[in-house]
């Protein structure tokens, strides 16, 4: 029970260091919302599983238990709610034509792109 | 298995220090706002497993489930007051 316990633990320690490493390099809002999503979401609820195969069945898993139905129905939905938000403001995702759509600070500034706030209000 | 739990413990601190480089460095505000999420996520999973270390996992659960409830707060909040915001930044 404690090599299995030790398993899920691992395999979620792994996702999560694909998550925050996916954080760090990918190019663009979009792929980084989903790699700190996906991968997160499933990282969390495997360490919880494996932190509830290792205390044992009794009642103090139930708790374990509605942390991780709390991981699986909130995480998505915050990193949804923020991509969103992002896709409502009109950011432009990442492609190979337009490879720094964020930043246009040292190329001509336009007015309707988004993350420039040198012209209006700030 | 208990050093287990502390290497993992360890490991998710080194992981929000990676984390805290998008924090810090986001070209726009909504990469800070998931970095934040992130972090959040992984600091429940740190007070469940310093729970575990401490053997005290009535009182920590009970601090990881608020924390979690707060963490998905401050993301939809943040995604509404943007979404409110509109164009303008």
């Amino acid at each position: 029970m404690d090599i299995l316990a030790g398993v899920f633990v691992g395999l979620g320690l792994f996702f999560l260091a694909v998550s925050c490493f996916g954080l760090i390099r990918l190019p663009d809002f979009y792929s980084r919302n989903h790699a700190a999503g996906k991968s997160g979401t499933l990282a969390a609820m495997l360490i919880l599983l494996g932190l509830i195969i290792y205390q044992g069945f009794d009642i103090t898993v139930l708790r374990l238990f509605i942390i991780l139905l709390l991981f699986a129905v909130a995480s998505p939905t915050a990193t949804h709610a923020v991509a969103r938000a992002a896709y409502k403001m009109g950011l432009e995702p990442w492609t190979k034509k337009n490879p720094n759509p964020e930043f246009d600070d040292e190329t001509e500034p336009t007015n309707d792109e988004i993350g420039h706030s040198n012209e209006d209000d700030n | 298995m208990s050093g287990l739990i502390i290497f993992s413990a360890f490991f998710i601190m080194m992981l929000n220090l990676v984390c805290l480089y998008r924090l810090i460095k986001g070209p726009i505000v909504f990469d800070r706002t998931l970095a934040v999420s992130v972090i959040g996520n992984n600091t429940v999973l740190l007070i469940v497993l310093v729970g575990f270390m401490f053997e005290r996992i009535d009182m920590f659960f009970d601090i990881a489930v608020v924390y979690a409830l707060l963490n998905f707060i401050l993301s939809i909040a943040l995604g509404k007051y943007f979404e409110h915001l509109g164009k303008r930044f």
